[in-house]
């Protein structure tokens, strides 16, 4: 294991064991507390997903996270705090949108395939396949029989991605039903979140208990030994956050890893010999606002 | 859903799953329809325990709908598929140095 002086966690395993008592589940702590202990454990964390980066890179291993849950449910916020320290390079994010009409004629897991991860990949999916099983059962946008066609093909399915090397890891966010109704009141109120929310999300909370009987079915017919569910209670998203990703690199043997120090070296006088710069009146710099 | 309305059987056997629907008519209609399971949640949680504990034997249940005795055959169905899966793996994962 490779030694440092930020974030020496350790083993993804281990991260949770040498966790505090968090300020974030005690009710006296105060909020500038809580945001203190939440910025400096975020901060190590991502110290460890940084070497868990470099070990899917180094390793050439394939990673897929699915993240799926109700509308406001969270999906979005963690999978920030996971991308903001990764390269784009090798942690990229899959949030499809609806399918096109040559894709509806389309194997339903298709235009999916093309999204996996390849060595040296992680790939995030902000909703997934399992799109079938919620919203498009809830909603009618795919027939009971298309449904239990995907019930009973899913969990094949997924059975061959991680036989082909691929490490599927699912993530079910558990958000109750207040306060989600309290994010979408804070998402109409606030003009910087209003594009999330659809006139479909608001459909969707009218059919709460339709959506609560499809996830009980697409719980108990996809957790596979292979690829199992994981519930994250959302309802404190910094409290998911934190869960969330320590979770996900204790599932991930990412030890041995060493990130490299490297000493920026001086530059040689004799290489900056021969260049002047062009005037700057001649380049159309950006107007210096602030 | 009537008072004479039909019940749904589900039969786990060695040789597989299979689904009936039980008549008014039929001889064990009442004790079927008392006994059988209505909501899909417990439906659910009836597989769960049968699954925790390890209840691979055969056996019947009765539902009231088709939909949920469809589920429960399902899952049933899927665990074998699963154990052949699994079984399978550690046959091609076998190296002949100790038994499976």
């Amino acid at each position: 294991m490779g030694k440092e002086k930020t974030g020496q966690l350790g083993h993804g395993a281990q991260v949770k064991d040498r966790l505090p008592v968090s300020p974030l589940s005690d009710p006296a702590a105060s909020k500038k507390q809580r945001n203190r202990f939440y910025l400096r454990r975020l901060r190590k964390l991502h110290v460890e997903l940084v070497k868990m980066q470099e070990w899917i890179r180094q390793e050439g291993r394939k990673v897929l996270v699915i993240f799926e849950g109700r509308d406001a449910a969270g999906k979005g916020g963690v999978i920030k705090r996971i991308t903001q320290p990764l390269s784009p390079r090798i942690c990229r994010v899959v949030a499809l949108g609806t399918p096109s009409e040559r894709q509806k004629t389309q194997w339903y897991f298709q235009r999916y395939v093309t999204e996996l991860p390849a060595a040296g990949e992680m790939t995030l999916f902000d909703r997934s396949w399992y799109n079938r099983a919620g919203v498009e059962r809830v909603m009618g946008f795919c027939t009971a029989a298309e449904h239990l066609e995907f019930l009973r093909t899913c969990p094949e399915f997924e059975r061959m991605l991680v036989r082909s090397g691929i490490t599927l890891i699912k993530y079910w966010f558990s958000v109750s039903d207040e306060e989600q109704e309290r994010r979408f009141r804070d998402r109409l109120a606030d003009p910087t979140k209003r594009w999330k929310l659809s006139p479909m999300d608001l459909e969707s909370r009218n059919r709460w208990q339709d959506y609560s009987r499809a996830k009980d079915d697409m719980l108990v017919h996809t957790d596979i030994a292979q690829a199992r569910w994981y519930v994250v209670n959302s309802d404190n998203k910094k409290r998911a956050h934190l869960n969330c990703i320590t979770h996900l690199l204790g599932l991930l043997p990412y030890q041995g890893v060493s990130i490299e120090r490297i000493k920026l070296p001086k530059r040689k006088p004799e290489l900056r010999k021969g260049y002047e710069r062009p005037p700057l009146d001649s380049q159309n710099f950006v107007p210096e606002v602030y | 859903m009537s008072h004479h309305a039909p019940v749904f059987r589900v039969r786990v056997s060695a040789a597989g799953v299979t689904l009936e629907k039980i008549k008014r008519k039929h001889p064990g209609y009442r004790g079927a329809r008392k006994r059988a399971i209505l909501r899909q949640r417990d439906a659910i949680e009836l597989f769960r325990a049968l699954k925790a504990g390890g209840a691979h034997a055969g056996g019947s249940h009765d539902f009231h709908f088709l939909e949920t005795a469809r589920t429960f055959a399902m899952l049933r169905l899927q665990a074998r598929e699963a154990a052949v899966q699994d079984n399978l793996d550690r046959i091609l994962a076998y190296d002949g140095s100790a038994s499976t």
